[in-house]
């Protein structure tokens, strides 16, 4: 069984259909990308997905269980770690706690006010800082990181959680090509570790990072399949590639 | 994007914020040497104001939550110390009263804020309900007129303190001024300890981006009803010290009027400073006193205007010009 089952979702805005009876599936270690042209409802999934946004009808399970009713704080301490398209570190508190925060967000409120635990976790935060470069930024700001900077802090925030799938909306949005190819090398070593459900425009960095791949348009599923499947799907060329 | 003064925030004004507390809590420490009468007398209330001020801050502008009814949690507080003499005879009614007006304030925010705040209720519809709050207290204490002699208010006698065979008389200024200069530092220092926690840092996080901090998993609601329990606590102790201070309550200090004078004290003095609102509410308090002495017609004007003029020219009040003027420029920090 699928580790995350989405069945015939629906989401409209009014009377905008961003979402159109989705079928949607990943496995366990499964990379898995979601592309189509802009407007086509790839964050509106991420969302419902991640309980940001309640789907008007359909289901999601995850891990066999019905999610769909399930807040966004359950979810997330049910395994599901998001990162938005909009980058959105919390940017007057410090790259440090901004991975502190993370990390404890699946404890009680008593836990935080009361474990003694503070110095245990430093040396987490301060690897998880090494892993994406951010360790010398640790008492700054996150506010005044540069935007990829950001967006890797905006990770490694949703990896400290230990998620069992990992979303990310446009990871690599706004980055220099070199920050691109850190940031695949970043993702490599999350293999064994979790699931991934990753959107991207840049078609060359999602061939090289994911196994599967499901295309958008409009509110459906044009196809989904292996990244050679996509590539020579007659659909998708008609539809997608030509036109970005 | 602006330049966010959150790098002095976090370290030039943590610092400097405990140096500025610990000079004027020295000079308040050291007042009652070198004056007396008035002063003396009208200080410790100023300073409660302040703390009632701080329990807002740490609301709205920590938290982000506005409230109208913090009012409410006080004027409670001060008929717990009227009322708490009728209760008991075998405990000194004065610390059964702090303790109740604790447990009112902590608990009634913690009731209403529970639902408010799991049921999605968010910003000015929270305004509109904290609001109804104090109204619904106001006019709760003029319908109970048995009780807190309605519109006419009560008459609450001065507490004598005892312990252990020493008993000081709070009639008296300069005790009662030192009784509450203390409670007053000891709030202030725990309010800055909460947030500097990392519970504060969460509140922080919920100010900024609600949804995110719930998509890293905190269950934010629970969060929010702590807050505003503190909160309403912290309120409802300074309203008992209030009460017994100036000897009376009436229903008006749980009225809308005196409610959003807290919130103009706090926006005047900085939300994002609990000593700018400390300060914000003494120096408010005092010059409308002030003004209230020389033109009676025309003092609520003189701060109203004081109030725009402050929040138009920096929206983050006294404090936080004070915090931006204090912060390096902006400039790409150096790495390494
Ligand atoms: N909160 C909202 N209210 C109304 N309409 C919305 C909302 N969010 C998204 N939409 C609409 O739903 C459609 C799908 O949007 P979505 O953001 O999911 O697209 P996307 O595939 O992520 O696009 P992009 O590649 O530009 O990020 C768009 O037409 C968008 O305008
Ligand atoms: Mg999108």
């Amino acid at each position: 069984m699928a580790l995350l089952q989405v069945r015939s979702l629906t989401k409209r805005f009014g009377q905008l259909v961003a979402l159109d009876h989705v079928d949607f599936s990943v496995e366990t270690e499964q990379f898995h990308g979601l592309i189509g042209p802009n407007g086509s409802g790839k964050s509106t999934l991420m969302k419902c997905i991640a309980g940001a946004e309640r789907p008007t009808a359909g289901s999601i399970s995850f891990d066999g269980r019905d999610i769909t009713a399930l807040p966004a704080s359950e979810r997330a301490r049910a395994g599901l770690s998001i990162k938005f398209q909009i980058t959105s570190v919390l940017p007057s508190l410090t790259v440090y706690d901004n991975i502190l925060l993370s990390l404890q967000a699946h404890g009680t409120l008593a836990s935080l006010v009361f474990s003694r635990t503070r110095g245990e976790l430093h040396d987490e935060v301060m690897a998880a800082l090494a892993q994406f470069h951010l360790a010398d930024r640790a008492r700054e700001p996150a506010a005044i990181l540069s935007h990829g900077e950001q967006q890797w802090l905006e990770i490694a925030m949703a990896l400290a959680q230990r998620p069992r799938i990992l979303l990310l909306d446009e990871p690599t949005a706004g980055m220099s090509l070199e920050e691109r190819r850190i940031t695949g090398e970043l993702l490599m070593p999350i293999r064994k570790r979790c699931s991934l459900i990753i959107v991207e425009h840049d078609l060359d960095f999602i061939r090289d990072v994911c196994d599967v791949l499901t295309v958008l348009d409009q509110g459906r599923v044009l196809d989904s399949g292996t990244v050679d499947h996509i590539q020579n799907s007659r659909k998708v060329q008609e539809v997608y590639l030509t036109r970005v | 994007m602006k330049y966010p003064p959150a790098l002095s925030r976090l370290s030039f004004s943590w610092y400097s914020e405990n140096a500025v507390a610990t000079v004027i809590f020295a000079v308040l420490a050291l007042l009652p040497a070198f004056l007396s009468g008035y002063v003396i007398y009208i200080v410790p209330q100023y300073l409660l104001y302040g703390v009632l001020a701080m329990s807002l801050a740490l609301l709205w502008g920590v938290a982000g939550i506005l409230s109208f009814g913090q009012a409410a949690f006080f004027a409670l507080g001060a008929y717990a110390m009227g009322l708490a003499p009728h209760w008991t005879s075998s405990v000194d009614p004065f610390y059964l009263a702090l303790l109740v007006s604790l447990l009112i304030g902590a608990v009634l925010a913690g009731v209403v804020g529970y639902f408010l705040f799991s049921a999605g209720v968010r910003d000015v519809y929270f305004v509109l309900v904290t609001l109804a709050l104090s109204i619904m207290t106001e006019q709760i204490t003029v319908s109970q007129s048995d009780i807190t002699g309605g519109y006419n208010g009560m008459f609450i006698p001065r507490a004598q303190l005892s312990f252990g065979g020493v008993s000081l008389d709070l009639s008296a200024d300069v005790p009662m001024y030192y009784t509450i200069l203390p409670i007053v530092i000891g709030i202030y220092v725990l309010l800055r300890l909460v947030v500097a926690s990392r519970f504060g840092k969460v509140l922080v996080g919920i100010r900024e981006n609600e949804d995110r901090v719930l998509s890293l998993g905190f269950r934010t609601s629970l969060y929010k009803t702590a807050a505003f329990a503190l909160s309403g606590a912290v309120a409802g102790l300074a309203g008992a010290l209030y009460g017994t201070h100036a000897s009376f309550v009436s229903p008006s200090l749980a009225g809308v009027l005196f409610s959003t004078q807290v919130v103009v004290w706090v926006a005047i003095g900085g939300r994002e400073s609990l000593l700018g609102a400390l300060l914000g509410a003494v120096g408010v308090a005092a010059l409308s006193n002030y003004l209230t002495a020389i033109t009676p017609e025309y003092w609520q004007l003189v701060v109203g205007i004081v109030f725009v003029i402050v929040i138009m020219a920096f929206r983050g009040g006294v404090a936080g010009a004070l915090i931006r003027l204090g912060s390096r420029p902006p400039m790409e920090p150096e790495r390494g």
